[in-house]
């Protein structure tokens, strides 16, 4: 389960607010599942997590430059933790939490843990013969659970809609674009606070992806060597709106393309993050991702569920 | 970013490259007609190779027509001295597109599948 960009505000705190919602975009609260629905395998996403449930492990270290109160660069680093446990083969329980280091170059930087991010997750749905799948779930993001200086006192909580679809129900005549597939994530993010200090605001996100291993399974083997014959492109584009509040209406977030390089134990991530306007930053910034699937390491232990 | 996150994200990044001592969901290495193949009508039978070992009671592959239609001489095998091969021989064929379906369970019981298409001339 993955944690999007939790929230921008442009009250009189906005800055220094916006600035940890744009280190939050970083930080991703990380692991997607290793969702494997017919001859689909969804690779675990980066910043929009995918619809499955799995037992796995994810790591993150994100890199971006964000806007300060003066209008200066902040240079934002995230390094993220997230394991998910599966209870049932259906049913997902998560922990997460993320570093965040804040330099400014006029002071006002900071550095510690955010607050811990809880959750859980159901597949609600899996259709093989059309490569689809459908989960909801629910994140808690623990208020003052983490460093004064960089966690929110206030909760949030974000009950959340996954869904993906893979191209493989496409015609042959359409067989080249049939190892595309696409995810989304929408949910609401509910805080305790007031909406000054901490607006409501609705995470939404979308990816595209093209495999090659299911091009190359499925639809041409091209004799493709290693490592392009384990690649995923992807374009992530994580979002947030806020819904309160002097923000109410402004979008924030990113375009993220990347690569992913899936094997059976687990995959590798790397994707830049270019910023859709001026409120979410103007530098690019960039992600890495190490996560591994607990269920294919560690199948008879770690990586079963406990029920 | 401190060192010690250095080395864990090194770790499981060295994990995730190299690890080959865990069973795990069981995918193709060796497919012989491979995706889109053209083959000739002397093609005998369908090979995949895998990456883990099969639990042969559940693995299977199926091979029809362009009508559906079977065009296997018997059931799939999985070789007893190489459990990551299975194979399946094939009636003889005329030319035409022929899909081939494989399911895979490891040993572990985790199930794979896929689907693909090849051409006989």
């Amino acid at each position: 389960m993955r944690t999007l960009i939790k929230r921008s505000a442009l009250s009189a705190h906005a800055a220094l607010l916006a600035t940890a919602a744009l280190a939050c975009m970083t930080c991703t609260s990380a692991a997607s599942a290793h969702a494997v629905v017919g001859d689909r395998v969804f690779p675990a996403t980066m910043t929009v997590d995918d619809p499955g449930v799995g037992d796995e492990f994810d790591a993150q270290f994100g890199h971006i430059k964000a806007p300060t109160d003066d209008g200066d660069a902040m240079n934002v680093n995230t390094v993220s933790y997230e394991w998910d446990k599966l209870i049932t083969r259906n049913l997902a329980f998560s922990i997460a939490g993320d570093y965040v280091s804040q330099n400014a170059p006029n002071g006002n930087s900071a550095k510690g843990w955010d607050n811990i991010t809880l959750g859980v997750k159901y597949l609600v749905y899996a259709n093989a013969a059309h490569e689809f799948m459908a989960s909801v779930g629910l994140e808690s993001e623990i208020g003052g659970t983490g460093a004064k200086s960089i966690g929110d006192s206030f909760s949030t909580f974000t009950p959340t809609a996954y869904f993906g679809k893979g191209f493989g129900d496409l015609p042959a005549s359409l067989g080249y674009l049939r190892p595309f597939a696409i995810t989304g994530e929408i949910g609401p993010n509910i805080t305790t606070a007031s909406s000054d200090q901490g607006p409501n605001s609705l995470d939404w996100g979308l990816t595209l992806q093209y495999s090659i291993p299911y091009l190359q399974n499925q639809v041409k083997d091209l004799g493709l060597p290693q490592p392009f014959s384990n690649l995923i492109p992807v374009v992530e584009f994580p979002m947030n709106t806020c819904t309160a509040g002097a923000c109410s209406g402004h979008t924030t977030g990113t375009i993220n393309p990347g690569l992913i390089w899936i094997n059976r134990y687990g995959q590798l991530g790397v994707e830049a993050q270019i910023p859709v306007n001026r409120a979410t930053g103007n530098h690019v910034g960039v992600l890495f991702q190490a996560h591994l699937f607990f269920d294919d390491i560690f199948p008879n232990s770690l990586g079963k569920p406990l029920f | 970013m401190n060192l010690k996150t250095i080395a864990r994200a090194a770790a499981a990044a060295i994990i995730v490259g190299t690890c080959q001592l865990a069973h795990a969901h069981a995918y193709p290495t060796h497919r012989a007609p491979s995706a889109g193949d053209t083959v000739p009508t002397s093609q005998k039978d369908v090979a995949i190779d895998f990456d883990d070992a099969l639990e042969p009671a559940f693995s299977s592959i199926a091979v029809t027509d362009a009508q559906g239609r079977s065009v296997t001489s018997g059931k799939a095998e999985v070789d007893a001295s190489n459990k990551k091969h299975m194979s399946v021989g094939l009636n003889p064929l005329t030319p035409g597109v022929y899909t081939v379906s494989w399911v895979a369970v490891a040993d572990d019981g985790h199930r794979t599948q896929g689907h693909y298409t090849f051409t006989v001339k």
